[in-house]
């Protein structure tokens, strides 16, 4: 069982009946400035602020959360992919699906609970999801009808599947710091003969790919040394 | 001039005269019933006032045909008007509004431990109000929320009392709280019915609205 705290255990205990909220929270990359920023959504009434991890975080309501499909909880690796239901009608929905570009955007749901008797919180936010939002299309409904933006979720353990070193180029590298020459020499990397301390007949240029003008193929040219050696 | 929105009471409500209102808060909740006899249920959603109302039949074409033109106009997607409820216009013990009219009611103090309590400032000297009377007030802004509850149990002074729907947060004390036709913003549900007109009688129309927020 998920770890709710004490506060709202008791209150599950009692059986009294329960109001459960969802929460999501998506920060996906601002088309114009090119910033991260946040926009949250929850099925309850208007806008609240819900204290998360120890900041604030406005989720706006009324409407723009339509609903989450079953969450599952399952042991192992598998990526699972978790739908959630937006109103296609809502300004801050239009402005996430047109103005971020929430492609692979960070998104986190959490559950929440009050108390149906006082209409007031009990314990914190519980974070019941985390992954990234993997599809996000935008159907147009029939006259009189409704539509509903619904969200394809991945899973956190989608991170394990992310191939590493190959896409760690020394441009890559400077975005993050621009004096970082690190990986400086990473395209490069095997196809140098790197010797240390001892004098080597082989040390000579590295490999260069030749490009015959008449065959349009390149190759490597075996007679020149170097390569992984 | 052109019309803003919320269209105003004077502007709306006070043009149209309506014969059958129905004004109601609903609770969306499931229910399921356990071998053990016991009722366990669970919201799915939160409260909202919902109403409808009806216009008598009339033979002054003119007259109706100006409720159509609101309504067509309220029937737009983002239109909504403010509306209260015609047959609880005043407090129970002042049904013409001579006693609260001139008072100034503020919000006193509510409780963020539970949102069903609050209590008013400035309410005249041994004067009640009583379960069932509306109050409401506004906060917030862009757009600004309008805020309507009903009481559930008799209040006097600055006395805490119980009110429904629950209280959101945003509203804070010191807020004007009207207790004289106090009023909500409203949508218009889609498809209200016009009425057909004959030759001499107009017959009466129906539509109903809901409670938003923004």
């Amino acid at each position: 069982m998920r770890d709710y705290g004490t506060a709202v255990e008791a209150h599950l205990a009692a059986t009294s009946g329960v109001q459960i909220r969802h929460l999501v929270w998506i920060q996906a990359r601002n088309r114009s400035s090119g910033a991260i920023e946040s926009v949250g959504f929850w099925n309850g009434l208007d806008a609240r602020s819900f204290t998360i991890g120890g900041s604030s975080r406005t989720y706006t309501g009324a409407g723009t959360l339509l609903g989450i499909a079953p969450i599952t909880g399952e042991v192992g690796l598998q990526v699972r992919m978790q739908q959630v239901s937006l109103s296609g009608i809502p300004p801050e929905v239009l402005q996430l699906i047109h103005g971020y570009d929430a492609r692979l955007a960070p998104i986190e749901v959490h559950r929440v609970f009050f108390d149906p008797e006082k209409g007031v919180l009990i314990g914190d936010p519980v974070r019941v999801m985390k992954g990234w939002v993997d599809e996000m299309p935008v159907p147009t409904p029939a006259e009189g009808g409704t539509d509903s933006v619904t969200l394809t979720v991945a899973s956190a353990s989608r991170a394990l599947t992310k191939t590493l070193t190959i896409k760690k180029s020394d441009e890559a590298q400077r975005r993050i710091s621009a004096t970082d020459r690190g990986r400086e020499y990473a395209s490069i990397s095997g196809a140098v003969g790197v010797f240390w301390g001892i004098k080597n007949a082989r040390a000579v240029a590295p490999a260069t790919v030749v490009m015959p003008v008449e065959v349009g193929n390149p190759s490597t040219d075996p007679g020149r040394g170097g390569g992984r050696g | 001039m052109a019309l803003s929105y919320p269209l105003s009471l004077a502007a709306f409500q006070d043009r149209a005269k309506i014969t059958v209102a129905e004004f109601v808060i609903n609770n969306p909740r499931q229910i399921s019933r356990t071998a053990g006899g016991s009722q366990l249920s669970a919201s799915l959603g939160d409260s909202v006032w919902r109403g409808s109302f009806e216009t008598p039949p009339t033979n002054v074409r003119a007259e109706t045909a100006a409720i159509d033109a609101l309504l067509s106009v309220l029937d737009r997607a983002g239109s909504s008007f403010l509306v209260y409820d015609p047959s609880k216009p005043y407090p129970a013990d002042d049904l013409t509004g001579s006693i609260t009219g001139s008072a100034t009611v503020t919000i006193r103090s509510l409780s963020s431990s539970d949102a069903r309590v609050m209590a008013l400032n400035g309410l005249p000297n041994g004067f009640s109000l009583r379960a069932g009377d509306l109050i409401g007030w506004t906060y917030g802004s862009s757009p600004t929320r309008y805020a309507l509850h009903r009481l559930v149990e008799d209040a006097s002074g600055t006395d805490a009392f119980e009110v429904t729907p629950f209280i959101q947060p945003g509203a804070s004390a010191g807020a004007a709280v009207t207790l004289i036709k106090p009023v909500m913003k409203a949508v218009l549900l889609p498809n209200p019915g016009f009425g057909s007109h004959r030759a001499v009688i107009s017959s009466s129309k129906q539509f109903s609205f809901v409670q938003t927020l923004r």
